[in-house]
């Protein structure tokens, strides 16, 4: 049998960065799919954002891009939960969600990419839509 | 994997139930990679469109005759 299936989705990291003393995978997962995130919007990681007044909040990761350079933080909470925190106010509602919504794409794929890798596909990871007006999916193309 | 998050998987080739045991396996080491996925639909393929992936025609069957 063969099944087309749908799956909403929610992240949720590993309480403690450092377990046994090295990086949990899923915050390493974090830190590549920020790193993905800046790469694609011509920004760059850093571990603060600021809002519209000047003031400095420190996060676990962060993306500062030239579109919104207040940028987008991630904040893991003590449970695992994944926040993520920006000021929006004045008109950077669009850009600061799609930061948002690039970091958190990402992180799904490089899970689905890593899951599958575990059980022996070979993988390839591409992108789909993203044009004028589409909506950008990512694609993972898992082969046994 | 869309923008809100969700995903939509594409299950092609498997027989009978494997691709449901390998969508649990899956799932399980998903959730090890931080990712918990929680089933919103699934559809079950048509026969043309697994002969469209496979080539393969699904066998179709003569009914057995039965006694009255």
């Amino acid at each position: 049998m063969s099944v087309i299936s749908s799956y909403r989705t929610r992240i949720r990291l590993s309480p403690e960065r450092l377990v046994g003393g090295e990086v949990d995978p899923t915050w390493r997962l974090m830190e590549e799919a920020v790193q993905a995130a800046a790469d694609e919007l011509g920004g760059r990681v850093t571990d603060r954002i600021t809002d519209y007044y000047g003031r400095v909040t420190v996060c676990d990761f962060a993306v500062v891009t030239p579109e919104f350079p207040r940028g987008v933080g991630v904040r893991v909470e003590p449970s695992g939960e994944v926040v993520f925190i920006y000021d929006h106010y004045g008109g950077y509602q669009r850009v600061g969600a799609e930061i948002r919504e690039r970091i958190a794409q990402n992180y799904t794929a490089l899970a689905v990419a890593r899951a599958l890798e575990q059980m022996n596909y070979s993988v390839e990871i591409g992108e789909a839509g993203g044009g004028r007006g589409e909506a950008r999916a990512v694609v993972v193309r898992g082969t046994l | 994997m869309e923008r809100d998050g969700s995903v939509e998987a594409d299950f092609r080739g498997f027989v009978g139930d494997d691709c449901l045991e390998e969508a649990e396996r899956l799932a399980g080491i998903l959730a090890r990679f931080g990712l918990e996925v929680d089933p919103v639909r699934a559809r079950r393929k048509t026969p043309a469109e697994i002969e469209a992936e496979t080539g393969v025609e699904e066998e179709e069957r003569d009914r057995v005759p039965t006694r009255e």
